[in-house]
């Protein structure tokens, strides 16, 4: 198991790598969310539930959990 | 958004976005992160508050016991270590975790966390220090 540190550098890499294909990432997979592990995009589903069960039935075998956003055009904004 | 790795007791479950919200009372893990990392599946807590209300209204809230977030500091430092104890998860029933509007919607760090920080912002580069 990856240290704390290394789990969020991580996360953080791939998290760099989602904003900065945002646009085209979410033409492709607009409101579906995306699972990114290392720089790609291993599963993509409309909820979280199909999302875990593409990632079990994927054959890639990853040691650590990808990083898993919600992507969409929409221009949202957060009233919270 | 700040990310952070919740550990809960001795497991590493995963590593989590987090919206700043200095408005929030709670810190809250949302229904997204919940399902993503099978809190669902785990026994959750009743607690107080037993609920939040936010601007699309009340839902209900359960615990995660023994929990401890974990932020990555800059390069050379510490990591930064807030043992939550009862961490506040949104508890929605599996046909409301469907719902569109709880899509995207993040996590919150509240005021019980911000309490224990300080926070600079500026355009170029916003920093929390914990325990600052």
């Amino acid at each position: 198991m990856a240290t704390a540190t290394a789990s969020i550098k991580r996360y953080i890499t791939d998290r760099e790598w989602i904003d900065a294909n945002y646009d085209l990432l979410a033409d492709r997979y607009d409101k579906q969310y995306i699972a990114v592990s290392d720089g790609r995009v291993v599963a993509s589903a409309p909820s979280i539930a199909e999302l875990k069960v593409e990632l079990s039935n994927a054959t890639l075998l990853m040691l650590e959990m990808p990083t898993v956003v919600y992507m969409t055009k929409d221009s949202d904004s957060f009233l919270l | 958004m700040v990310a952070a790795e919740l550990r809960h007791k001795n497991d590493v479950s995963g590593v989590i976005d987090f919206l700043i919200d200095t408005g929030a009372d709670y810190t809250t893990i949302s229904v997204d992160a919940a399902q993503l990392l099978g809190l669902y599946d785990l026994q959750l807590s009743a607690g107080c508050p037993p609920s939040v209300r936010g601007i699309g209204g009340v839902v209900p809230l359960r615990y995660l016991p023994s929990s401890t977030l974990v932020f990555h500091g800059p390069e050379g430092q510490e990591p930064a270590i807030w043992q939550v104890g009862n961490l506040a998860v949104l508890y929605v029933d599996e046909a409301q975790r469907r719902n569109p509007t709880f899509r995207g919607t993040p996590s919150l760090l509240g005021r019980d966390f911000i309490q224990h920080c300080r926070l600079e912002i500026n355009r170029e580069d916003p920093m929390l220090f914990f325990g600052g």
